[in-house]
Order: C-alpha cells, then structure tokens, then sequence
C-alpha cells in the first residue's frame, strides 16, 4: 500500500504570460501571398460585376453614342462625371494619404522596456525573477497560497511583480501550459522536491509596468525569448503561444 | 432594415481592431457519463466529484467592410471550432449597416469627401463550449481576425434572436388599431 510520505512533494506556482498582440498586420510570406491571389482570382471570376463595374460599360455606351452622332443622346445623363474619373480620382486619393510609420522610436534604438516596439509583432512580458539563489529572465512566477484559486493567484502574482498599473485582461480561469522543474539538491526545502509552474494567459490592455524594485523589464518578441530563456523552459512556453508567420 | 448614419471625421485606416472580450459568463454544468477506475469502487465518490463546467450558447460576432474577407474569417473560425471539438449549432448574416460618411474641411462645414461604406455582420454560434477550451478558441479567433474585422464574443440573448427576423408589418399594425379602439375583449366564461 503506497503511503502519502513516498510521494514527491511539488511547490504549485503561477506563471503569467502577458503578451502585447500586434498593432499592425504583418507582412505576408511567400505561401500567404500566393494563396492570397489564388483566392482573389476566384472570387473574381465567380462574382457578379458591381455597381461601379456597369457604369463603366454604360458610360463606353453614352461615349460610342455620342460619337456615332445617333438621336435619343440624353445629354443629362452623359454630362455627370464618369465611373472611370471617379475612379481616377479616388486612386489619387490614396496615393495621397499618408499611412504611419512601421518602425516606432523604441525600434531604432533598440529599447526592449517598452511594449511601444515591433509594431507587427506579438510582445511577451519577460522579467527577472528571483529562483532560490538564482535571479533568472522568466516569465513573472509566483507561489500559490492556500484558499486561493489558481487565476487568482496569477492575477496576484502580476500586480506584485509589475504593479498595479498595468491593465491586462486574463482569458480563461484555466491555465495554458505548463513546467515542472526540480530544485537543485541543495535547495530542497520543507520535502518539496520542486515546483509545477501553470502558466496564464493575459493580454496586454494599457498601462506602464512598474516595479518597486526598478528591476529590468523587457517585451520580447518571439525570436528573442528563444534566445533569452532557458531552454526546456522555452519549450512549454512556446508551446501555448501562437505561431509568427514571417 | 438598413439604418444611415452620418458621421464626421472618420479616419481611414489599415490596422486590426481587436475588440474587449467579456469576462464571467456565467457558466452551467454539464451532465457528463463519468466512468469507474476500478469496479468496486462505491457510485456516491463519482457522483461527489465536481461537474465540468461548460458554457452554454455563445455567440462570435464579426463585423467588417469587405464581405469576402470576412466569410472566409467566419469558414476560417468555424474549421477551428470543429477542429477543436466544440459543437457549432448555426452559422447566419445580418443585413448590412450602410453608413454615410462625410469628411469635412478642418474648421470648417464644407464638404471635403463623402463616403458609403457598408459594415457587414457574420455571426458564428458554438454550444457546451467546455469551460478549459474557451481561452484557446477566443485566443485563435483573435488571430486570424483580417484587417478591418472586428470581433464581439457574448451570450445569445432573445434581442440578438429577434434582429435576424423581419417584422410582419400588418400584424403589427393591426395590433395597434385594436389598443387604439379600446383594447381586446375579455375572454367570455366557458359555457358549462
């Protein structure tokens, strides 16, 4: 019969992944523009023409008519303006029209603090966090207290790490991914033999994140976590987190 | 059916819109089949375990101004959800809104441009959506919003129901004219 003491003894934590989604829509790759144009070809050939589309032929008709000198010319109908100078004009508008710019302040100097950066790309929260006697770049991370749900105990988490200035909206009450990690032997206190870390999703509203310890935090993009975290721990984050494309 | 509305100062732009998802739906238990570990282990221990919770009719409501993009985000959605698991119960389009836009001089009332824009409406309706699998799907559905597509998650309410259906005027008008002359009659007494 087992007994409760042979089981290991896990630390439950919450960690929150708090992503900034992208602003502008990224570029598309080679497949995405392909099919794009397949599927732009198609839904021309299969649509019926449009409004636009049969004045254009009718005004060729007034045209053909009016040269051709025929009776029942209706010069009202002919003297108003054209499909195709509206047309025309509507193209000069939006060469006109200036669009914002891509590449933000933060981007051409490199300032990874801000969520103000990479306006094409999707932002995660990373910050350094103290692990036994290690200080680590992870995603913030905190332990459950008992009484409390486990969203709870993320949503606490945050507002300790980053303050509560930070406005983010949590999806769902039930985690999204998962790590399981062993403390090293010369740190296993109280028979816990490591610590199960739930992960939670939440998505970047508004807000400045500050923290009483004025510690470094920094809005990575997902190239930059593959780098910056460590490896197995990379692993189970990117796992919930969505594909980039380009 | 179609409103105008007529708006002033309307900038035109490219970027994804991603709209506020609300927070606590209230959710309902599911009846699931639960099944034993081992034979003889007593009914009462599996009944005493907490039912999963599932919310019940939800609706995703994308609006855009390009129809094309935007039925192919609703089939895009529809996939994931069945893809997922998750029960799609009906998927239907509301008539457009048409709206009038005009953009004035700065400082000014004259004209500069005007334009007709039509704001088109899809709505995707998923059932017993479990409780575990909602962040997933609203987190997808926010992905593959196209730009100048919106998306509006909430509860399907009797209002939302009523909006697809067009008003029998007559009946309607004939209602009016009997509170008009007084009200209807008092249901007679059945005869014994």
């Amino acid at each position: 019969m087992r007994g409760v003491s042979t089981k290991l003894q896990w630390d439950i934590m919450t960690g929150v992944c708090v992503e900034r989604l992208p602003i502008v829509t990224p570029p598309l790759n080679d497949m995405q523009k392909k099919y794009k144009e397949l599927l732009w070809t198609m839904e021309v050939e299969k649509s019926l023409k449009s409004d636009h589309e049969i004045r254009l032929e009718n005004d060729k008709i007034q045209e053909e008519m009016l040269k051709s000198d025929s009776r029942d010319v209706d010069l009202d109908a002919v003297s108003k303006i054209t499909g195709q100078d509206f047309e025309d004009a509507a193209n000069e508008e939006l060469a006109q029209f200036k669009f914002g710019s891509i590449e933000t302040e933060a981007d051409k100097k490199g300032d990874k603090t801000t969520p103000e950066r990479c306006l094409q790309r999707h932002l995660v929260l990373v910050a350094p966090i103290k692990l036994g006697s290690d200080l680590k770049t992870i995603l913030p991370q905190g332990k459950w207290a008992e009484g409390e749900t486990l969203r709870q105990t993320a949503e606490r988490v945050l507002t300790e790490c980053c303050g509560p200035e930070l406005k983010v909206q949590f999806i769902s009450n039930a985690p999204c991914g998962f790590y399981k990690y062993k403390y090293p032997p010369g740190e296993q206190k109280g028979g816990k033999v490591g610590a199960k870390v739930f992960f939670y999703y939440a998505s970047y509203k508004s807000g400045a994140d500050k923290n009483p310890d004025k510690a470094k935090f920094n809005w990575l993009t997902r190239n930059e976590l593959t780098e910056t975290l460590p490896l197995k721990y990379n692993k189970s984050v990117q796992e919930f987190l969505i594909e980039e494309t380009y | 059916m179609f409103s105008t509305k007529v708006l002033s100062l309307v900038k035109l732009n490219n970027t994804l819109k991603i709209h506020r998802i609300k927070t606590v739906v209230p959710l309902l238990q599911n009846n699931i089949k639960r099944h034993k570990n081992d034979l003889h282990e007593p009914d009462y221990l599996i009944s005493m375990e907490p039912d999963e919770p599932v919310y019940d009719c939800l609706n995703l409501q994308l609006k855009g101004y390009d129809f094309a993009l935007l039925e192919s985000c609703q089939a895009e959605i529809h996939r994931f959800a069945e893809v997922m698991g998750i029960q799609v119960d009906e998927c239907w389009a509301t008539p457009a809104q048409q709206l009038k836009v005009q953009r004035f001089k700065p400082k000014g009332t004259v004209v500069d441009a005007e334009y007709n824009l039509n704001v088109y409406e899809r709505n995707v309706q998923v059932v017993d959506v479990p409780a575990w699998a909602l962040g997933t799907l609203l987190r997808v559905a926010r992905a593959i919003l196209p730009e100048g597509c919106s998306l509006n998650v909430h509860e399907h309410t009797v209002e939302h129901e009523e909006i697809r259906y067009v008003p029998d005027n007559e009946l309607l008008d004939l209602k009016q004219q009997l509170e008009d002359m007084g009200g209807s009659r008092p249901e007679k007494k059945k005869r014994k």
